[in-house]
This record gives C-alpha cells, sequence and structure tokens, in this order.
C-alpha cells in the first residue's frame, strides 16, 4: 500500500509508476473436481497488453483472481513484479471486475476516488486529485450524480477511473464492457485503447470478444478446457480507422485463427 | 399523503361502528365506553394525561436511543469476531424467550421505582431486532464489493466503513423502525411495575376506579406515541439512506 500522498498523478507524463510484468508458471487451480486450469503459462512482459479469450467458464476470470492474489493457485507458481506471495500480488494489481461494482451510495467522483481514500487520504484530496480526470474521461458535469443515475457507459468509465487511480503497476480488466451495447462497446473500445496509449499499464485483459481482444491486445491467448489452446501475436497495421483496423486481411486471419482455438 | 386514505377511511369505518354498536346495546361505559366518552376523557383530562405523556415520552425516547446504541455497538463487534458470533448470537436469541413482564418487576426491586428500569426494559424489549437485522445487514454484502475493494487499497476497516456499513443500513432501518413500534409497550410494562407516573401509571390507576375512559384515552395516545416514533425513524431513513429507491415501507 504506497504512503499516504504517494504519487497518484495518473494520467500525467510527471508519473513514476514503475511497471510490472506478471509470469504465470504451470498453474494449476482444481474447483470440486474440476481442473480449471491445468498448468497454465502466461507471461505479460511489463507495459504490455496480453488478452485472454476463451468461452465461459473457460477458467478466465479464476486465472485473474489469481494474478490479483485474491485467490491462491494448487499447484505452480504466479509473479507479479518480482512478488509470488498473495499478498504482494495484490499490492501490484488493480482488477477491474465484469460487473462494475459502483458503490450506489458513493457519487460518480466518490466512487472514482475510492482507491485514493482507501490509502488514507482525506476525502477532499481524494476528490481533488479525482475531479480533473472527468472532463478527460468524458464525463464531466456527472461528478455529483449517483451510480443509478448513469448510464452503462458512464458507469464503465468510473470503474475504470477507479481501477486506473489506485495506481498499480498492473490492470487486470475482467470483461469491461461485457454488459454494454454493441455501439457503446466500441466507442468505449477505443476510448480504453486512448487512455492506455496516454497511460502505459501492463495489461491483462480477459474477454469473450476475441475482437475486443485484438483491438486492445499485443498478444492474445485462446484459453479452451483448462489449456492455452492458441497464441497470437497481434501485429497489424493500427493507423487507421477502427474499421480499416478489423477488416484488415491480417486482423481477420488472426480472428479466424482464435475462433477456431477457441473451438 | 395518498397511501394514508385507505387506512384512514378503514379506521373511521371502525370507529363508526363501534360507536353505533355501543349506542344501540347501550353498553355502560365502565364496561366499553363510546368514542364520544373517550374524546371527552381526553379533553377534560388533558393535563393529567398531558403530564403522563411527558413522562412516558422521556422513557421511549432514551429507551430507544439506549437500545440503539447497544444493539449498533453489539452487532460490529459480533461482526468482526465470528467467535463470538457463535457464542452470542444463540444466547441472545434464547434471551428473548424470557418474558420482559417478569423482567420489569425484578428490576424495579433492583433499581428502584426512578427512570432508570423503565429505560432498561424499553431498551431490552427494543434491542433484540436491531442488533439480528444489523448482524444479518453487515454479513450479506456483496461479495464481489469486497474483492472490488480488497484490489483497491480496502483494508479491513475500510471495507467495513465504505462497503458493509452503508450497504447494511436499510436492514438496521428495518430492525430499528420493528424495534419503535415495541418501545411504548416496554415503557408501560415498566411503569406498572413500579412508577408513581406516567401513562402506564394511569391506566393502572383507572382500572380500580372503573374509568375506563381514561384508559382508552391513555391506550390513544400511547399508540400516538408509537406511531410518532415509527414516523421519526422512516424520515431518519429517508435523509440516511437517499440512495434507496422509496417504495417498500408504508
Amino acid at each position: 500500500m504506497p504512503a499516504k500522498g504517494a504519487n497518484v498523478a495518473v494520467i500525467d507524463e510527471s508519473r513514476t509508476t514503475r511497471l510490472d510484468g506478471i509470469a504465470v508458471e504451470s498453474v494449476v487451480r482444481v474447483l470440486g473436481d474440476r481442473h480449471v486450469l491445468d498448468r497454465i503459462d502466461v507471461h505479460v512482459p511489463a507495459g504490455s497488453r496480453v488478452g485472454i479469450v476463451g468461452r465461459s467458464g473457460a477458467g478466465k476470470s479464476t486465472l485473474l483472481s489469481l494474478v490479483a492474489g485474491l485467490d491462491k493457485p494448487d499447484a505452480g507458481k504466479i509473479t507479479v513484479g518480482g512478488g509470488s506471495v498473495a499478498s504482494e500480488r495484490l499490492a501490484r494489481c488493480a482488477l477491474m471486475p465484469q460487473r462494475d461494482c459502483l458503490l450506489p451510495w458513493r457519487s460518480a467522483l466518490d466512487n472514482a476516488a475510492l482507491a485514493l481514500e482507501n490509502t488514507g487520504l482525506p476525502r477532499r484530496d481524494a476528490r481533488r486529485l479525482a475531479g480533473p480526470l472527468f472532463a478527460r474521461l468524458g464525463l464531466a458535469g456527472s461528478e455529483q450524480l449517483r451510480p443509478a443515475k448513469l448510464s452503462g457507459g458512464m458507469r464503465q468509465r468510473v470503474a475504470f477511473l477507479r481501477t486506473l487511480l489506485a495506481d498499480k503497476p498492473v490492470l487486470l480488466l475482467d470483461e469491461p464492457f461485457g454488459a454494454l451495447d454493441a455501439i457503446t462497446r466500441a466507442e468505449l473500445q477505443q476510448w480504453l485503447a486512448d487512455a492506455l496509449a496516454a497511460e502505459p499499464r501492463t495489461v491483462l485483459l480477459v474477454t469473450h470478444d476475441v475482437e475486443e481482444a485484438l483491438l486492445l491486445c499485443e498478444r492474445v491467448l485462446v484459453l479452451a478446457d483448462g489449456h492455452i489452446g492458441a497464441e497470437l501475436d497481434v501485429d497489424v497495421p493500427r493507423g487507421g480507422t477502427r474499421r480499416e483496423t478489423v477488416t484488415s486481411p491480417a486482423f481477420l486471419a488472426l480472428r479466424e485463427r482464435a475462433l477456431e482455438a477457441i473451438g | 399523503m395518498r397511501r394514508a386514505w385507505p387506512p384512514l377511511a378503514l379506521l373511521a369505518a371502525a370507529v363508526g361502528l363501534w360507536w353505533l354498536v355501543v349506542r344501540a346495546a347501550h353498553v355502560p361505559d365502565y364496561l366499553f365506553p363510546a368514542p364520544s366518552s373517550v374524546a371527552s376523557s381526553l379533553t377534560s383530562d388533558a393535563g393529567l394525561l398531558g403530564r403522563a405523556t411527558l413522562v412516558t415520552v422521556r422513557e421511549i425516547v432514551l429507551g430507544y436511543l439506549l437500545a440503539v446504541a447497544v444493539a449498533l455497538v453489539i452487532a460490529i463487534v459480533l461482526h468482526f469476531s465470528s467467535a463470538l458470533r457463535r457464542a452470542l448470537l444463540p444466547i441472545l436469541v434464547l434471551s428473548q424467550t424470557v418474558p420482559t413482564v417478569l423482567l420489569a418487576p425484578i428490576l424495579a426491586i433492583l433499581l428502584g421505582y426512578g427512570i432508570e428500569p423503565k429505560l432498561i426494559v424499553v431498551a431490552v424489549v427494543c434491542f433484540f431486532p436491531i442488533v439480528v437485522n444489523t448482524v444479518d445487514g453487515l454479513r450479506s454484502a456483496d461479495p464481489e464489493l469486497i474483492r472490488m475493494m480488497r484490489t483497491l487499497h480496502g483494508g479491513r476497516l475500510a471495507i467495513f466503513r465504505r462497503v458493509e456499513l452503508p450497504g447494511a443500513l436499510p436492514a438496521i432501518f428495518s430492525g430499528a423502525r420493528v424495534a419503535a413500534t415495541y418501545a411504548a409497550v416496554g415503557a408501560v410494562f415498566g411503569e406498572w411495575a413500579g412508577s408513581s407516573s406516567g401513562l402506564g401509571f394511569v391506566i393502572l390507576q383507572a382500572q380500580p376506579a372503573l374509568d375506563t375512559a381514561r384508559i382508552f384515552a391513555a391506550v390513544l395516545v400511547l399508540s400516538a406515541l408509537a406511531l410518532c416514533l415509527y414516523a421519526l425513524v422512516t424520515l431518519a431513513e429517508r435523509l440516511l439512506v437517499p440512495w434507496q429507491p422509496e417504495a417498500h415501507h408504508a
């Protein structure tokens, strides 16, 4: 846990959050009598973005809980930034859960500032740090609204801002846009790509949406039946519009390989 | 306000029927007074009832606040210690089987005729629904919210303050509302066990005099007090739980 008033100048060129890598080595997780994860290896170099795709129930969320330090593997080793104990992983990872998990009794601003308050920062200071980011994330004017008054896309943005403000080197995103309609999802994928370009982090993204993983990540792993079914390096031209990217032959070929591996 | 009309209409119809039956059958006032006799007792005994009401209100309010404070502290302690919860919660349930009517005279012997034994009786009667609802409310926090807090620097205390306690407020208030309806009865038990003032004492004195109209008047005031306390608790809930979608409570 960072000290009071630790560096929290998120989305700021001067910030100094170090980047940690993730190493998952021969990890096994058994739930009931099912090997949800069966000797899985995943490597996420510091500062890179890796996506995991697979069907529902393929063990994607289980893997994220393990990396986050919320759960322990039955065998194997998970290291985040050199720390392999669960509490060390917990200190280095911020998890954005599938549901936005905003607290209904807090305003949008206070929800975003939650992690700052948890570090012991007074609420006034936490608000002052979170406030300026609202405009940059297209949330200006909604600071005082309770989550019930926000649209699904706005709630997701507040949840992402909250995760970012925890100022941890590793972001674990669990189906961040799973609950949104297709148009809002496409908008937020673009928005997330921009936000991560401005604010590089080590990212492990879990999704059932192959296109989303290919758009946002440099490397995509397919998880099927507790094994890594395929590893794809995403080397597609990203300069143009979203439409140009997703219709390029290289993108389509990767998409085809991923879908085949999912089975 | 619209919700108040159906029960008010039903109540008015019941009072009308009561009046008709009592008058038609020539029931004497000492057996069953007509609504008009109760109303005239309310005005002619206004001084007596007013002084008694002040005494009883003090017992109800202070006893109720004592119950809320003790219940919250105990519930929070039980929430943090599962060993204590397993040991103490069954005993608390068991303690509820001891009739308060029997507890009141013992307290009067121990503590005398002052306000203290009444406060304790009121608190004992009101305490249980608040403790049980608070413990349940604190334990029913969404586990996903707790996981989220843990990955966002949230320690045990932060999780309690920012997730469990605000999330438990609706449950705490539903316990507090149930308790509010018990408080007046508790005060009367306390006064019956030994007192020289209060609405319970007025009822006790009117009984041998066969002044049934006065008993009814005192009961009416007691009901009004319970209703006021209930309304105050509901108002406090509206202020403290503004994110709660309105609907469920009457």
